[in-house]
Parts: structure tokens; C-alpha cells; sequence
């Protein structure tokens, strides 16, 4: 039952995918979709998958995957046998399973693609090795903990002509692709700023389980059990909440103003996960794009009140585009008859004020929005970027606009974490930008 | 307890104080409309307002009355509206 009502979920997305025609001719993998508005995207032959790193959002993609008919998952690979087990007890015993990628990548030759989802300083090696590899490669967002890194990365799936798609399933999601279609259209003018947050209250640490690292990695890699589970609050192993949160908002960011940031400046401190944690625990930046517009981060983890939110403003409207909201700045008035009624109401019973109001205060405009998309819809895109993947190995589609999408969202971020821990504002370097790309 | 016996012609009265109530609250709309600019279609999309003002219309006139009915009583002289 479940399994048919994630189908029928999954085609009613894709039904609603269709309808952004102004968007499939500038997104090369959803003119897959607009060519093809069935769930008669795939070829018949399968893919023949191997997923590295099956951790948590390993395996969530890990499901999603086995759910898509037109993919066989035939490898598993991870360090950690626990999950390796899971993985391989999932496929039910049809996978068959590594603990190095390299092994994996010698002995199945005949893997048509690789997905790969493991903590980020890991992210560059393996791309590239599996890229060379010969092989079709998914590799979840951020794209690598150095910007030369990321730049290798996209450079070798140049070199290869191999497709080398980054994680932002935000690209995938109904919701947003029928946002951007919007504001395309202008429906809240040129936009002239965008706010965007992410808070949370939880210190993003894992139990560690006892045992000895060695017996998983390189010693030389991870000190101790530590750093191996909690990698994300270390900093030879990640850049914290810019690469694991601020990433996704910033390829919005990006995307919607159809650039990249030229200046960066920011602050970030841990001020209160003060548990030998080496990444901030809070975060705040401005981003500046070429014509001017910016963008202002914050991200903090001792605080869930605001949740997560992307603000768009411009001088005819705003979006909130995780609450799938818009608001324009001059709604429509109240219907003839109701205002009528209030100023006559307040013609009887209002004080009469002894002197004008010389300004009246900007208070917030309370308004309960209009909804971006009328449809309710479970998946976050995860789902649709895991079709689109199958998708692009079976038909050799190749999805550049996705790639320079997941660069420019690393490199900010990684830029952003380079702008607090140095305290000066820095400017997009001229190496780092792609050209004819 | 007696029986009430509402005439034939209290009745007729008031569905006529009524009518006039419509109408005037159906006025009141077509004079917010041109008032506040708003669209013309407020003339069926806000009849239910309409309505609820055309109740609210009715009880006051009929506190009016009740109170030029009142003051006429005082005074003895007999009135019917």
C-alpha cells in the first residue's frame, strides 16, 4: 500500500513537472520529464548501480533507488560493517559488498553508475576515481571540503564526458521549480534580496559505539572512534553547517539570481556546543552578487523557533519557498461592503485623536499567503533526483547546469567558512570561475 | 399562557420592514463599490453580507420602533408601525 501510494505521489510530481514548460528549456534534466510526460521516462534496460557510503542519507537514497524499477542496485560499498550489513540484508543478498571503494571499482566493471554518499572530505577522491572509472556518478552535496578539490571534480567529468550529478534535490522539488517559474514571470518584480536560514536545537552529535577505529579506517585518517561517527564537527572532515546545511540554500540563492556571489564577508563562533567541536555552532554571512542583490545566511543550533526558511523579496511581492508561500505587496482590498461597515464602526467608536500620527510604525503585514503550489507533496525532490539520475545514465544525458549548480553552491559555502575563520571579506577568486563551461 | 395571534397585516408590515432593509443594505453595497473602487462582481460575491446586514438593518428599525412605540405609549397615543 505504501509502495503504491509513494508511485502515485511520485507521478503526480511528475505530472506537475510537465506543467513548467518555461523551466524545461533551461534545465536539461526536466526536459526528460516535458518530453516524456508519463512515467515512461526510462528505457527498458536496467542500470546497474554501485552505492558508496550507506549511511544515513546513503540510505535513503539507498530506498528510493531500490523503488525505481529501471535500477539494480549490484554493489554496496561502506567502512562501516553495520551499515554495510543493512545494505546488503536490503537487497536481499543481491548486492554484493566492499568496504573499498577502489576494490569495488576494479572488480564490477560492468557498473554502469556510482552513488556516492559519504562524509565530505572523502567526496573529491572517490568521484574522481570512479569518474575515471568510466563510470556515471551521483555525489551528494557539498561537492568537496576544498574549492580545488571541486574544481578537479568537475574538470575530470569534463575530461571523462561522464556525468557527474551533485546532490540538491531542491532542483527536484515541484514546490520550488514551480517558484522559480514565478519569479521568472515576474510575479514579485526583480528581486532585490533573500534571506535565508537554518535553525536548529540539537548539538548534531552521534553516540559513539565503543570499538577501534583501525578496525574501520585509517588510523591515520580519524584519531579515534570520535571523529570517525561525529565527522561533520571536525574540521579536517567538514566545514560544519556551510557544507552540510548552507549549501542547499545557497544553490537556491544562486539559482534564483542566476549568479554567483563576487563578495563574501561573515561571523561565525561557537558559543554555546562548546563540546571540543571544531566547526562554528552558529553562522551569519552576506553574500553579494555582480548587480548588487545579496544574500544574507544565518544558521545556528541552539534555536528551533524560525526552523528553515528561503526569502525572497522583490518590490512586488515575497516568497518563503520551504513553507511554499507567497505574499504580494499590495493585496487586494477588502471588498467595498467590509470597509464600509469598519469605517463606519470606526467612525462610532474610535478616541478622537488629539493630534495626527507623524509616522506610523512598519510593522509586519499580517497575511496568510497564498500557496506557491496547491498540491501537498511528501517528497522533498530526493525521489525525483534519484528518477533523474536513472534517467540521465539511460538516455547519456549529461546535466551541466546541475554540475555548475552544485560547484558555485560549494564553492560559496566553502568561501563563507573562509570569510569567518579569516575575518576578512573576500572576493570570488578568478580561478575558481568556470569558463566555457 | 394565551395564544398570540399575529394578524395577517403585522405580518404583510413586516416583510415589508424587511424588504426595505434589503434594500437599503443592497444600496449600502452598490454605494461601498463605487465608494471604494472594488470590483463590480462584490454585487453577488458579497451577498452574504448583504444579507447579514440586512438582519442587523431590521433589528435596529425595530428597536426604532419599539422605542417610537414606547414614547407614543407614555404619551397615549396609539400607533402602528
Amino acid at each position: 500500500m505504501k509502495k503504491q501510494e509513494s508511485r502515485r505521489d511520485f507521478l503526480k510530481q511528475v505530472a506537475l513537472l510537465t506543467g513548467s514548460t518555461v523551466l524545461a528549456s533551461q534545465l536539461s534534466w526536466l526536459r526528460g520529464y516535458a518530453a516524456n510526460p508519463s512515467e515512461k521516462i526510462f528505457r527498458g534496460d536496467k542500470i546497474r548501480i554501485g552505492m558508496i557510503g550507506i549511511g544515513s542519507r546513503g540510505y535513503l537514497l539507498f530506498l528510493h533507488l531500490k523503488d525505481i524499477p529501471q535500477a539494480e542496485i549490484a554493489a554496496v560499498c561502506d567502512i562501516y560493517p553495520p551499515h554495510l550489513e543493512r545494505a546488503i540484508r536490503m537487497s536481499d543478498n543481491k548486492a554484493k559488498g566492499f568496504r573499498d571503494h577502489r576494490k569495488m571499482l576494479d572488480e564490477m566493471k560492468d557498473l554502469d553508475a556510482v552513488v556516492i554518499a559519504t562524509p565530505l572530505h572523502t567526496h573529491a577522491t572517490i568521484t574522481i576515481d570512479a569518474l575515471q572509472a568510466g563510470k556515471q556518478v551521483f555525489c551528494e552535496k557539498s561537492m568537496a571540503i576544498l574549492p580545488e578539490d571541486a574544481l578537479k571534480m568537475v574538470r575530470t567529468a569534463l575530461e571523462t564526458g561522464n556525468l557527474l550529478q551533485i546532490g540538491h534535490q531542491r532542483m527536484f522539488n515541484p514546490k520550488y521549480l514551480h517558484a522559480f517559474e514565478l519569479l521568472r514571470a515576474g510575479q514579485i518584480g526583480t528581486v532585490t534580496q533573500i534571506r535565508a536560514y537554518w535553525h536548529r536545537n540539537s548539538s548534531w552529535r552521534r553516540s559513539v559505539p565503543k570499538g577501534n577505529v583501525a578496525d574501520f579506517a585509517d588510523p591515520k585518517m580519524y584519531p579515534d572512534m570520535e571523529h570517525f561517527i561525529n565527522w561533520r564537527l571536525y574540521r579536517d572532515y567538514s566545514r560544519g553547517l556551510m557544507t552540510e546545511l548552507a549549501s542547499h540554500q545557497m544553490q537556491v540563492a544562486n539559482y534564483i539570481l542566476g549568479s554567483y556571489p563576487v563578495k563574501i564577508m561573515g561571523s561565525g563562533s561557537i558559543n554555546y556546543w562548546k563540546d571540543g567541536r571544531e566547526v562554528f555552532d552558529n553562522v551569519n554571512l552576506v553574500y553579494t552578487y555582480p548587480d548588487g542583490t545579496q544574500t544574507i545566511y544565518d544558521s545556528l543550533t541552539s534555536n528551533k523557533h524560525y526552523g528553515l526558511e528561503e526569502q525572497i523579496m522583490g518590490p512586488k511581492g515575497t516568497m518563503e519557498l520551504e513553507a511554499g508561500l507567497m505574499w504580494t505587496e499590495t493585496p487586494p482590498p477588502a471588498p467595498g461592503i467590509l470597509q464600509l461597515i469598519n469605517n463606519i464602526e470606526h467612525g462610532l467608536f474610535d478616541d478622537l485623536p488629539l493630534g495626527g500620527a507623524s509616522w506610523v510604525p512598519d510593522t509586519p503585514v499580517k497575511d496568510n499567503g497564498i500557496p506557491i503550489l496547491n498540491e501537498k507533496l511528501e517528497d522533498d525532490g530526493t525521489r525525483l533526483e534519484m528518477e533523474g539520475f536513472v534517467h540521465a545514465v539511460q538516455t547519456g544525458e549529461k546535466y551541466r547546469d546541475l554540475l555548475k549548480q552544485g560547484y558555485y553552491a560549494t564553492i560559496v559555502a566553502l568561501l563563507g567558512d573562509e570569510a569567518m575563520m579569516t575575518g576578512k571579506v573576500i572576493t570570488m577568486p578568478e580561478e575558481l570561475i568556470l569558463k566555457n563551461f | 399562557m394565551k395564544d398570540t395571534i399575529i394578524t395577517v397585516k403585522t405580518k404583510k408590515r413586516e416583510l415589508w420592514y424587511l424588504l426595505a432593509a434589503f434594500i437599503l443594505a443592497f444600496f449600502l453595497n452598490i454605494l461601498s463599490i463605487i465608494i471604494y473602487h472594488t470590483a463590480w462582481k462584490e454585487l453577488y460575491t458579497q451577498f452574504g453580507y448583504v444579507l447579514v446586514l440586512t438582519v442587523v438593518l431590521y433589528v435596529v428599525i425595530l428597536i426604532i420602533r419599539l422605542v417610537i412605540r414606547g414614547v407614543a405609549k407614555i404619551f397615549g397615543k396609539k400607533l402602528c408601525i
